[in-house]
């Protein structure tokens, strides 16, 4: 039961254990890191994201008032991290300067062909609540218990969104599929 | 949904855990060492940002007129000790460490431009052994018990400057303060030999670090480790005592051979100048042959790759598929923001590899601290911490010439300081 217990590695790490800040990264990362790829859009992006959001809750964690509540509390961070993380990209694309520079240091997005992973894509493009069903399911190890805390839904609220993140995903692939045709 | 996709739903996730393990390695070394960049953390709520910036704005005038009125005397605390130690022109260190119960004595003796001396004792297997080095900037000699050899020679001036300036910048510094300088406690305070001491303890899964520092110099005094022992009680298993600017001490070893040893003699060629770093995996070496950190501004960074797989190791740029800069992924410390990594020269280097020569600037202008370099390789990554050397303008501008020169081609002209720090600008201007 992750939420539940979470309080105990939070508790740990506010009493200078920084290895218990390890466990609740193994986690959480993995879903911070899909969540920050459906802004990013490239999993370097993403990972750069995760870890700036894990810097800072382990420097936020001590405001945290209910340690129950980390992982809703951590997601909170992420998707404020990757709200700037947008506002940041659009300043900067204002201003684009990069062409020669990319020729000196070139871009990181060598495995390209992940980013544009068409599975990943499509679920990019699902409702919010949809995509957060998906990634909890196929990424935390309770996603009841996570759902639960972290959305505030129920088991049957939990796989009934999840069922229809899964159809809506099935109609995205038929349509991508007639249309190649 | 059917299997199809079920299946290829969770191979999609799977890139989520690829990098996992190195990725939290490299987050909780960023929290231990206390190098990430203090953003703070996101407020969740933001109803008010001009009630806080003018809170703000009034708690830093009050700040400062509170120094302003109340000036007190400078105290350093243990987040000093590597600038303090850096600026100091010689520090002895006296002391023990126990090895499986025995206590070894410590010695070392470092002085600016004259003597590098250090003793080192190493368990190997069931074995402990002792040995030590000593140089200046003529000659060295290193006597080591485990195979019972001593090796002497005429020492190289820029490897005896560089190791002196590795050993007060960076060498010293994490010995005392630990490779995680953070989370240290004030926890009393005392007197040692006359001065104020401050007592500052840090924990860490059951180990214990005491730092006595004077906090008028901003030097420790003394450090002690402890760890806990078989009978739940806490072992002390070292004691350092420090001393800053003071005389070489009387038994600093000479370069008089010890009987009993087998004698090598090696003199140190210009190729030996560098204190090589390396890290590698599955063949994959990188290796930082020399960094200096140019006022702040910029990193000028010497550094070679190359496969120990390989039979024929590539002898020129053409053949040198592993060796190209754009391999390479240069990022502060924090992981967050980048490097322009401008290349200067590749140098044909010993065992027919290439010492390849990068400026790295950061992007977005800021000051040069520490960086980290990743590297991508088909099965995971690596990464290596890039801790620049510093030195006064006057000793740099000469130094940036002659590091080069060590990699360099005769008949080929090195790049000065001035010449790298406009190239720098070039880029942060842009």
């Amino acid at each position: 039961m992750p939420g539940s217990n979470d309080a105990v590695f939070v508790c740990a790490v506010l009493a200078g254990d920084t290895s218990a800040y390890g466990v609740l990264y193994d986690r959480y990362a993995r879903l911070i890191r899909a969540i920050c790829n459906d802004t990013a859009g490239n999993l370097f992006e993403a990972e750069d994201l995760c870890q700036e959001v894990f810097l800072r809750g382990f420097q936020g964690i001590s405001r945290l008032r209910d340690p129950e509540r980390f992982g809703g509390w951590l997601l909170g961070i992420a998707h404020l991290t990757c709200r700037e993380w947008h506002k940041k990209v659009r300043r900067e694309r204002r201003r684009r300067r990069s062409v020669e520079l990319d020729q000196i240091a070139p871009p990181l997005q060598s495995n390209a062909r992940e980013f544009a992973e068409p599975l990943l894509f499509a679920i990019g493009r699902l409702p919010r609540r949809e995509r957060m069903a998906l990634h909890l399911f196929y990424l935390q190890e309770h996603p009841v218990e996570t759902a639960r805390n972290v959305m505030g839904l129920s088991r049957s609220g939990f796989y009934r969104i999840l069922d229809r993140a899964r159809r809506r995903l099935q109609r995205l692939a038929n349509a991508r599929s007639e249309k190649s045709k | 949904m059917n299997m199809q996709q079920e299946n290829g739903l969770r191979r999609a996730y799977e890139c989520f855990s690829r990098r996992h393990a190195a990725l939290r390695n490299e987050l909780l070394t960023k929290i231990r060492d206390g190098s990430f960049d203090a953003r703070g953390p996101i407020r969740l709520t933001r109803r008010w940002p001009w009630a806080a910036a003018l809170a703000a704005s009034l708690l830093i005038s009050l700040v400062c007129s509170a120094v302003f009125w109340f000036r007190t005397p400078v105290a350093y605390a243990v987040a000093d000790i590597p600038k303090r130690l850096a600026g100091c022109d010689s520090v002895l260190v006296d002391g023990w460490e126990d090895i499986r119960g025995v206590r070894y004595p410590i010695h070392l003796y470092v002085q600016r431009g004259r003597y590098l001396w250090e003793t080192s004792v190493a368990g190997v297997n069931d074995r402990v052994f002792s040995g030590y080095y000593v140089s200046d900037s003529e000659h060295y000699l290193d006597v080591s018990d485990q195979d019972h050899t001593a090796t002497y020679g005429q020492q190289n001036p820029l490897a005896f400057e560089l190791a002196v300036q590795g050993v007060l910048q960076l060498g010293l510094p994490e010995k005392l303060v630990g490779p995680n300088g953070s989370n240290f406690i004030k926890t009393g305070e005392s007197s040692l030999d006359g001065c104020r001491i401050n007592i500052y303890e840090q924990r860490s899964g059951g180990h214990q670090r005491v730092i006595w520092l004077n906090p008028a110099t901003g030097v420790p005094a003394r450090v002690q480790l402890f760890e806990p022992g078989e009978d739940s009680r806490e072992k002390q298993t070292a004691q350092w005592t420090i001393a800053t600017n003071v005389s070489p001490p009387p038994d600093l070893p000479s370069f008089t051979l010890p009987t009993g040893y087998a004698v090598i003699r090696h003199d140190r060629e210009r190729n030996e100048a560098f204190n090589i770093e390396s890290v590698g995996g599955n063949g994959d070496t990188f290796q930082v042959l020399c960094d200096l950190n140019l006022e702040g501004q910029a990193i000028l960074l010497c550094w070679q790759r190359f496969d120990t797989n390989r039979r024929a190791v590539p002898t020129t740029q053409g053949d040198a598929s592993i060796e190209s800069s754009s391999m390479l992924d240069f990022r502060l410390a924090n992981g967050r923001r980048k490097y322009f990594a401008i290349s200067l020269r590749d140098d044909p280097w010993t065992d027919g590899h290439i010492a390849h020569w990068t400026l790295l600037v950061p992007e977005n202008g800021s000051r040069v601290d520490r960086a980290m370099i990743s590297f991508k390789q088909a099965r995971g990554s690596m990464s290596m911490n890039l801790l620049p050397l510093r030195f006064d303008r006057t000793r740099l501008a000469q130094l940036v010439l002659e590091v080069q020169q060590v990699t360099m081609p005769a008949g080929h002209t090195a790049l000065n300081l001035q010449e790298l720090e406009n190239m720098a600008q070039r880029f942060t201007e842009r």
